[in-house]
């Protein structure tokens, strides 16, 4: 039998480690872009997913994943395959965003030269849609300073220079 | 300059488009006439001080906002969603 075996969209780069950063490029089972919700499609949210919908900026940790605001009206389910729930456009985006874990001590640093938001805003439960250079983004807060950063798969490799970039800035400061 | 997003907070202008006069949010009656239709169009004023304009948080949360703007001092005075602000 063929193993298969799951791929970021955009490929599977290796992890760039530079400096005190680290990018490791990450997959999720399922990436379902939840809008138009009623009062019964946010319950029916609540019995597919176990979470309520996340107001502006916050993410809800569930059994098999995170729901996170990302826009107006707009939820993103990151997490273990999930039936669409009733009264929910729900479209799946498995395919659509490349997710980038950044993890290390100089995250907030790499990311100040990013992003036009303060680093300190992404923490555990907290998500920031902003600008990352000149693509559209979600950063969501993990736990120990680590941030997951999405792009459309589109500019997957974009995404992986600016890192890179940022990544190496960071560190030649370090040695001066 | 700040853009304050009533959803997102104080950003930075990079992230939003500016779409203009917030003339827009008052769509004329299909059988308004030419006229109505001619001035809500292409017919804009140029005010010197507070002025209510149309911008999209393209990089944010995607809500349009109507913002109230000072054109000689840049002062933000105001901001609303574009669905709650009053027409
Ligand atoms: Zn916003």
């Amino acid at each position: 039998m063929v193993e298969l075996v799951a791929e970021s969209p955009g490929g599977n780069p290796p992890p760039i480690e530079i400096g005190g950063a680290r990018a490791d490029w990450i997959t999720a089972e399922t990436l379902l872009w939840l809008s138009n919700w009623d009062d019964a499609g946010a319950s029916a949210v609540a019995e597919a997913m176990g979470v309520g919908m996340p107001g502006p900026g916050e993410v809800a940790e569930a059994p098999g994943g995170r729901l996170a605001w990302v826009g107006l009206d707009q939820a993103l389910w990151i997490g273990a395959a999930a039936a669409a729930p009733v009264g929910v456009a729900a479209m799946d985006q498995g395919d659509a965003w490349s997710l980038v874990r950044l993890s290390g001590p100089d995250v907030p640093d790499v990311l100040a030269r990013l992003i036009p938001v303060d680093p300190a805003e992404i923490v555990p439960g907290r998500v920031v849609r902003t600008e990352l250079k000149h693509m559209q983004s979600i950063l969501i807060g993990c736990p120990d300073g680590a941030v997951d950063v999405a792009v459309f798969r589109s500019m997957a490799g974009t995404l992986a220079r600016d890192l890179e970039e940022a990544m190496s800035s960071v560190a030649a400061r370090r040695m001066i | 300059m700040r853009v304050p997003c009533p959803i997102c907070g104080s950003r930075d202008s990079r992230e939003f488009y500016y779409q203009g006069a917030a003339v827009m949010l008052n769509r004329p009656d299909p059988g308004a006439g030419d006229g109505a239709w001619d001035a809500y169009l292409h017919l804009r004023d140029n005010p010197e001080g507070e002025t209510e304009e149309l911008w999209h948080h393209s990089m944010g949360c995607g809500a349009w906002i109507k913002v109230t703007r000072n054109t000689v001092t840049h002062v933000i005075s105001g901001a609303v969603l574009a669905r709650e602000a009053e027409r």
